[in-house]
């Protein structure tokens, strides 16, 4: 492969994973998945989220089997004291066949979202679907990404620069025979 | 606004520090372009001395082949080596016959508004004295009739204003 090809791939690569990351940092769009929680008073389903400092979490689940489950965002504190005696002190909750919760961080952080049996249900299988949406801009995130998509330009337009260079510069072998001043079709007489 | 391709002298010489370069001498409707095509370090070679500096210094030479008309004048005004002259910044320039080799003398004013200059040898390529031993002629006038063949080169590319500036060689 050629230097001018070889950069214009590593550049081309750089700044599409540069974009998605830069994209990724600035949360601009939304995830949408599936959950599922096995059957058993003790089984729950547990993702954890990043929220930036002034970020804005917003979810909303729908179960599509299983009817009533109970939703919480925990701090990891929080999380601990669910874990270890079932305390459900939360940051933002909701129960039911659906649901949504807002929940806005001022300090950021990573926090828990867990999806448990509503009340009756603990021996049934609970499935459904969950959009989180978080609202901010994760700036190192961003920034990394900003910087590795502007690498990856940069390399791209010195590949495409040693590209032109490559064309006009020739193999020695290919150097035609010299016999005197050459004129170009494209020169004019000047204007005086 | 495009520039123009006017004409190529192939070959022109200038004494560097570590030995002669080649560069080829691209006049535009707009400039002068010398560039730089060969760096020769055989001065390093005299240094090191013997048939091993001159094998050192051959192998250390830089040479680059320019196809010139694919070439955009403007890439090659900014290749390492290369020397570019706006018309307008031509402050004067002189055609000089000499014994060993004729002279181009170039006196131009730089972007930063300082005066500079530039002498060059014309030397012809090898494939155009041959061809004029072919037809007769002896290797001064070969030499005689390649300056000859750039100041027609210039005639044709410069403007009036520039041109007036010009001392050629008769």
């Amino acid at each position: 492969m050629k230097k001018h090809a070889a950069l214009m791939v590593i550049g081309g690569i750089m700044a599409l994973i540069g974009l998605l990351v830069a994209v990724s940092g600035a949360n601009l769009s939304p995830t949408s998945s599936q959950f599922e929680i096995p059957s058993g008073g003790d089984y729950y389903n547990v993702r954890d989220i990043y929220i930036p400092p002034g970020g804005e979490l917003k979810v909303d689940f729908r179960v599509t089997s299983g009817t009533s489950v109970d939703f919480y965002v925990f701090t990891p504190a929080q999380y601990n004291d669910y874990q270890n005696d079932g305390s459900a002190s939360s940051v933002a909750a909701a129960s039911g066949p659906s649901g949504a919760i807002t929940f806005k961080s001022s300090s950021g952080g990573t926090y828990h979202m867990v999806f448990d049996h509503g009340s009756g249900y603990a021996s049934t299988v609970q499935k459904g679907t969950v959009n989180e949406r978080v609202n901010g801009v994760n700036v190192p995130v961003l920034l990394g990404g900003v910087v590795v998509f502007a690498l990856g330009l940069a390399l791209t337009s010195y590949g495409l620069v040693i590209k032109k260079r490559e064309t006009i510069v020739q193999p020695d072998w290919m150097r035609q025979k010299q016999t005197g001043v050459l004129y170009f079709k494209e020169g004019k007489p000047p204007k005086t | 606004m495009e520039e123009n391709k006017v004409g190529l002298a192939p070959r022109v010489m200038a004494q560097g520090a570590t030995g002669p370069k080649e560069y080829g001498l691209l006049v535009t409707d707009r400039r002068t372009i010398f560039v730089l095509e060969l760096k020769s370090n055989a001065a390093i070679g005299g240094i090191l001395g013997g048939a091993i500096g001159a094998v050192i210094a051959s192998a250390t030479d830089t040479r680059t082949s320019i196809n010139y008309e694919l070439a955009d004048p403007g890439l090659l005004a900014t290749m390492k080596g290369s020397v570019a002259i706006p018309h307008e910044s031509l402050e004067h320039m002189r055609f000089k016959p000499g014994f060993g080799a004729n002279k181009l003398q170039v006196k131009y004013r730089t972007s930063e508004g300082k005066t500079k200059k530039m002498e060059v040898m014309l030397t012809p390529p090898i494939d155009y004295v041959k061809e004029r031993k072919a037809q007769g002629k002896k290797g001064k006038e070969a030499m005689a009739d390649y300056m000859n063949d750039v100041q027609n080169l210039f005639r044709k590319a410069l403007p009036l204003s520039a041109s007036m500036k010009v001392e050629w060689s008769r």
